[in-house]
């Protein structure tokens, strides 16, 4: 019947206890049955199941299997960032489009495997050296305008977002990216991570700087592994030597 | 190899670190010959520039020779004699095609520290904090270079290091100032700071066709040096800049303003540079600007501020009204080197200077700590320090 779990444990919990209460309480008294038992037995059910097709009307519980729900309303991160790139929008597209790419360029980004019918496998490395991996398939695909894509069911990370390729005046092309994502501890997490220099804008922009310097200068400007001094000092910030 | 490591406020060593290697494929390695220590490298060594880091590698200015490189470089070969500019720059993008090779897109790694201070990030520059990029600099025995296909200089081989040495920097900012001040047959130009980029801010403004340039300083040794130039001068230890400046143009002020001194100015005495000690002693304010107020105070009706010195952070009680008042224009940022050095070499090909002027001590790398101390302290008549490794 795919009456998968949407109510959470403590919910669960609280749902059986005030269920059974209310029979307890209906069977001791003449009036109020009409309501209490018909409420208690719901409410146990609830508790008792996992399951509520009330939580399931409005989309509460389906957290990352349903990356519509997931990223709804106010939940999720938002990420809007852009770059202008000396280069046509022709040629900027082809080099998103060959998902191969993206971890020359996107920050943490490990992998990105192609694995059938418009869909991709990603492999991240989250701050504190944590793997995370999700499926994406391609909603929409417009040569040298625009990619959309979202993240599909059993993924660690709910995602959806698009790139768009706009000429730029004569200046190349601007490239934009809406993203949208929820991953394990959904904004707690994204604050903390903030909090060790990481955020999801900062690290889109980051990697749309280095998309511009590969296609531009052609490499991604380093001072990984050039000679320096004898490095002093208990805290030494996470912008020096990478 | 040995290099010049930054390990705080006026701590620096001389350090054994690994050879620098090929990182991208338009790098080079270039064994260095000739390098030297700018007034700018003092902001560093009296920690006025943040995100340093312990152990950085020091020095922007230098030469040598090429001795490995990257599989996309093709201009250059193994042994070419180059000088290397101090920025940092891809030459492909919008801002290096359209000249401005000081802003360069694409050469900061650490563009993101930039962005959060300034908006927006310049070019990456070496040896100078890792906001500007963390690469480690020339005071070494060998150095790396990026984009060594656009940015090394070959140099002719009977010119000596001294003569093309500062194509590096202190000329072309010293032109380049001059440049920025527009300046029109018979102006009057007023350059604050003798130092090397103000003697060469002055004898820039005289090949740009500058009537008189008036050069304020305290010491005698570099007022000696501007009026060798061709400079009128003006000693701040002992009369009023502005008084001074205000008898000498007949009361029309001067036509352009050059700060060659930046954030580290000292102002003996006036309200305004007391103040500024005051706020940066108690780390409530970045930049020493008294010089800055000067020029824009001094500088005649419609007339022009260049600013080749370096400033970092906020600056305090800058006359804008005044600014606003005589409809000043203001040109200022980091120099845009590649550009310069074809015509520059040529004015020296063709003798119409010798950069060399300048030099006033030459030393052993291993020396270099003692010649930073000798340098800020302006002992021994110091104002330009060649470094040989």
């Amino acid at each position: 019947m795919g009456l998968h779990r949407n109510v959470n444990d403590w919910e669960r919990v609280a749902s059986i206890a005030l269920g059974t209460g209310l029979l307890v309480w209906a069977a001791r008294q003449r009036s109020g049955r009409a309501v209490a038992v018909p409420l208690g037995t719901f409410l146990a059910a609830r508790g008792g199941t996992g399951y509520c097709p009330v939580n399931h009307a409005i989309g509460r519980g389906r957290r990352r299997d349903d990356t519509r729900a997931a990223l709804r309303g106010r939940r999720g991160v938002k990420v809007e960032e852009s770059i202008t790139i000396a280069r046509p929008p022709s040629e900027v597209y082809a080099v998103w489009n060959d998902v191969s790419n993206l971890p020359r360029f996107m920050p943490n980004i490990e992998r990105v495997d192609e694995i059938g019918g418009d869909r991709t496998h990603w492999v991240a490395c989250a701050p504190g050296g944590i793997h995370l991996e999700w499926d994406a398939v391609v909603l929409q695909r417009i040569p040298g305008e625009l990619i959309s894509w979202k993240s599909l069911p059993g993924s660690d990370v709910a995602t959806a977002g698009s790139v768009r390729f706009e000429s730029a005046n004569g200046h190349g092309t601007r490239v934009t990216v809406n993203l949208q994502y929820s991953g394990p501890g959904g904004k707690v997490s994204a604050a903390l991570a903030k909090l060790i220099g990481r955020s999801p804008a900062g690290d889109t922009h980051e990697g749309l700087r280095r998309l511009k310097s590969l296609l531009e200068a052609g490499e991604v400007p380093t001072v990984i592994g050039q000679p320096h001094g004898k490095r002093g000092g208990l805290h030494l910030p996470t912008w020096v030597d990478g | 190899m040995k290099a010049i490591c930054w390990h705080g406020t006026r701590d620096l060593r001389v350090e054994q670190v690994p050879d620098p290697s090929i990182l991208n494929p338009r790098d080079a390695i270039v064994r260095v010959t000739s390098t030297a220590i700018c007034g700018s490298d003092l902001h560093l060594y009296d920690g006025f520039i943040p995100t340093m880091a312990s152990g950085d590698i020091l020095g922007h200015e230098f030469m040598g020779e090429v001795v490995e490189v990257g599989g996309q470089v093709r201009n250059l070969s193994i042994g070419d004699r180059v000088v290397v500019p101090f920025t940092i720059a891809c030459g492909r993008c919008e801002s290096c095609r359209n000249g401005h090779w000081s802003l360069c897109d694409n050469s900061n790694p650490n563009a993101w520290i930039a962005e959060k201070l300034y908006g927006y990030s310049a070019s990456g520059l070496f040896g100078y904090s890792h906001m500007y990029g963390g690469y480690a600099g020339g005071q070494a025995e060998y150095v790396r270079v990026p984009y060594a296909d656009v940015g090394p200089f070959k140099v002719p081989e009977h010119l000596t290091d001294e003569q093309v040495l500062f194509l590096s920097d202190i000329f072309p900012t010293g032109y380049m100032a001059a440049e920025n001040a527009e300046i029109g047959p018979g102006d009057v130009v007023a350059v604050w700071g003798c130092g090397p980029v103000g003697l060469f801010a002055i004898k820039s403004a005289f090949l740009l066709g500058a009537g008189r340039v008036i050069g304020i300083d305290r010491i005698p040794h570099r007022l000696e040096m501007a009026r060798s130039c061709g400079a009128e001068t003006i000693d701040f230890d002992h009369d009023s800049v502005l008084q001074q400046l205000r008898v000498m143009t007949g009361g029309r002020g001067p036509d352009a303003c050059i700060d060659a001194v930046g954030l580290e100015a000292h102002g003996r005495g006036s309200m305004g540079a007391i103040y500024d000690k005051g706020k940066t002693s108690l780390l409530m304010a970045t930049d020493r600007l008294e010089a800055l107020r000067q020029a824009i105070l001094a500088c005649g009706k419609g007339g022009v501020v260049s600013i080749p010195g370096v400033y970092g952070g906020f600056l305090d009680k800058v006359p804008m009204g005044a600014a606003f008042a005589k409809g000043l224009t203001m040109r200022m940022g980091q120099t845009h080197v590649h550009g310069y050095m074809p015509r520059l070499l040529g004015l020296i090909e063709d003798g119409s200077i010798d950069p060399s002027f300048v030099i006033s001590h030459r030393v052993a790398l291993s020396d270099g700590p003692q010649a930073y101390q000798m340098f800020l302290n302006k002992q021994d008549n110091c104002t330009k320090v060649v470094l040989k490794p």
